[in-house]
């Protein structure tokens, strides 16, 4: 077994235990130190792949400074247990979790592998350029599953929007 | 792949470098406390061993001997992690910084195997990002100050970690101007290139004529003196010290994050200040101060008199080495002194000036310099 696989299997285990006790604790602060964890091992995933700058840069900003931020403001609110129904029990959090995560990824990978949609992937007369080959392969290659990345964030925007709103209503009522 | 030979001399290396960074702390320790008992007008330490310098030993005795405690309310994972990992950063950022030029290992025997001759550079390892690394790995250094101050279940530290991460990010918006600043000016990330970049004298180029200021060595400093003073200043906040040393105001706040800590795992947070400090320094000597080289003569120059004076090629390239590692000492250990000069001579800001001279002047002024740059850039040397 060489080195690289070594690490592959360390990085990989942090990621995805990460994403995981994500999910499963019930403790805002430890869920966002998993995060770290998962963010860890995916730059490590990056720096194994070669792609050394985007790993720093992952680094820098999403652990060293956007993370950061969250874990302030959790610690200073230090709420104990998130009473939801998603993270009652972790073990049912964690397979509810899988169910889903493996078929939105089984049927991404069908999106994404499956076909060439747009028919972008021909000879353009354009430079060979670093931003040419990355807006290719993001917007030909990937182009569905770029367009489902958008529409997540956008479902992720408006429920945090109704929860913030439907919190601040109820305790109107109660007051 | 790297041969075993090679990786052994790499780990020793490594070790090397850690041990030399941790055994600096207290020797600047007692630096510190001397030179504060000077500027006050007492003596200092001075009562245990010559001029004082044993009673590190004694303090080092005195924190393994203390009673091992964990607060009522603590989250003992974290509380136990946070001193370890105030430790990591500042280590491994330290660890890519270069000390001085290559030499070479010749040939030697050892468990009746052959190994060498090796190349060693004098840099626990080469990160063709350089400074971008650093950022990285320095800006992690923020978690262990939360973590300390949130699973001591204390509120004077979960304060004193809020303001010390805060003040820490901050800051570290201007320091990230600053060296994009110095990385456009020297068009590299590494920091061998930095330091070749620095060779010679003086020379400015307007507009395909060059003058050159022979008395004046080619260092950035006296090209960006602005990026130097904000760097500077900006480093000092980056690492909790007076004048910015809010985090532990004890007026305020008993001692800030570490109020839980006690023995051993606050001299690990110790050690971490000081780290920051040291890397602080290193990067200062190369951005501005022209890394471990000789102003006006540079390292291979040095090499070829050495050799016309007789060495053999892995002599003369032990002894450059040698000469240069004292050379960066030199810059670095003044950068250090004036860390320490500064300490106790500027009282320290309120809060709120903290946060305004950070975002509303120097910021701005890193912000400027960068334009700046890019301007005289392009007029000068027409990209």
């Amino acid at each position: 077994m060489s080195a690289d696989l070594v690490y592959f299997f360390i990085f990989t285990f942090m990621a995805v235990g990460g994403a995981f006790g994500l999910l499963g604790f019930s403790r805002p602060v430890y869920a966002a130190f998993s995060l770290l964890l998962s963010m860890a091992g995916v730059a490590g995933l990056m720096a194994l792949m070669g792609a050394l700058f985007l790993s720093v840069i992952q680094i820098t900003l999403y652990a060293g400074a956007v993370l950061v931020l969250f874990v302030m403001v959790l610690m200073l609110l230090d709420q104990k247990r998130v009473s939801s129904d998603l993270t009652q029990n972790p073990l049912v959090t964690i397979i509810k979790v899988a169910v889903v995560g493996c078929g939105l990824g089984a049927s991404l990978g069908i999106l994404s592998f499956g076909s060439n949609i747009l028919g972008f992937e021909r000879n353009w007369s354009f430079p060979n350029s670093e931003v040419y080959r990355l807006a290719m392969v993001l917007f030909g290659r990937y182009l569905w599953l770029f367009v489902l990345m958008g529409f997540f964030l956008l479902v992720v925007a408006v429920a945090s929007v109704l929860l913030a709103r439907h919190k601040k209503r109820s305790m109107e009522l109660r007051s | 792949m790297m041969s075993l030979g090679l990786f052994v001399v790499e780990a020793i290396k490594s070790i090397i470098i850690f041990l030399f960074m941790v055994q600096l702390v207290p020797l600047l320790v007692w630096v510190e406390r001397r030179a504060a008992g000077f500027i006050q007008d007492r003596l200092g330490p001075n009562r245990v061993g010559p001029f004082g310098l044993l009673q590190l030993l004694a303090d080092a005795i005195k924190f393994l001997n203390k009673e091992e405690f964990v607060p009522q309310g603590a989250i003992k994972l974290f509380y136990y992690f946070a001193p370890i990992w105030a430790l990591v950063p500042p280590v491994l950022a330290f660890a890519s910084i270069p000390l001085g030029p290559d030499f070479i290992l010749p040939e030697f025997r050892l468990f009746g195997q052959n190994f060498g001759p090796y190349t060693v550079h004098l840099q626990g390892y080469s990160v063709a990002l350089g400074i971008l690394f650093i950022l990285a790995v320095s800006s992690l250094s923020v978690y262990s100050i939360l973590m300390a101050g949130w699973a001591s279940g204390n509120k004077y530290s979960l304060l004193g970690a809020l303001r010390a991460s805060s003040q820490t990010i901050s800051y570290e918006l201007v320091l990230g101007i600053v060296v994009a600043t110095m990385v456009l000016f020297y068009g590299s990330l590494d920091f061998n290139e930095m330091i070749v970049a620095q060779r010679g004298s003086f020379e400015i180029e307007f507009f395909q004529k060059s003058f050159k200021i022979l008395f004046l060595p080619n260092w950035g400093i006296f090209y960006q003196p602005i990026a130097a003073f904000l760097f500077l200043a900006a480093t000092f906040a980056e690492s909790n010290r007076l004048p910015f040393d809010l985090p532990e105001g004890e007026a305020e706040l008993v001692a800030g994050f570490h109020t839980e800590y006690g023995g051993f795992k606050f001299n690990l947070f110790f050690i971490g200040e000081y780290g920051h400090m040291m890397v602080a320094a290193a990067l200062f000597v190369i951005f501005f101060l022209g890394g471990y080289e000789l102003p006006w003569v540079s390292a291979p120059e040095v090499l070829s008199r050495l050799s016309a004076m007789g060495l053999g090629l892995v002599e003369a390239a032990a002894v450059n080495a040698v000469i240069h590692f004292f050379i960066f000492l030199f810059k670095w250990l003044f950068i250090l002194w004036l860390f320490i000069h500064v300490r106790w001579t500027l009282p320290r800001f309120r809060y709120d000036q903290v946060m305004d001279l950070g975002w509303k002047q120097m910021l701005p002024w890193g912000v400027f310099n960068f334009l700046l740059t890019i301007g005289l850039m392009v007029l000068f040397r027409g990209l």
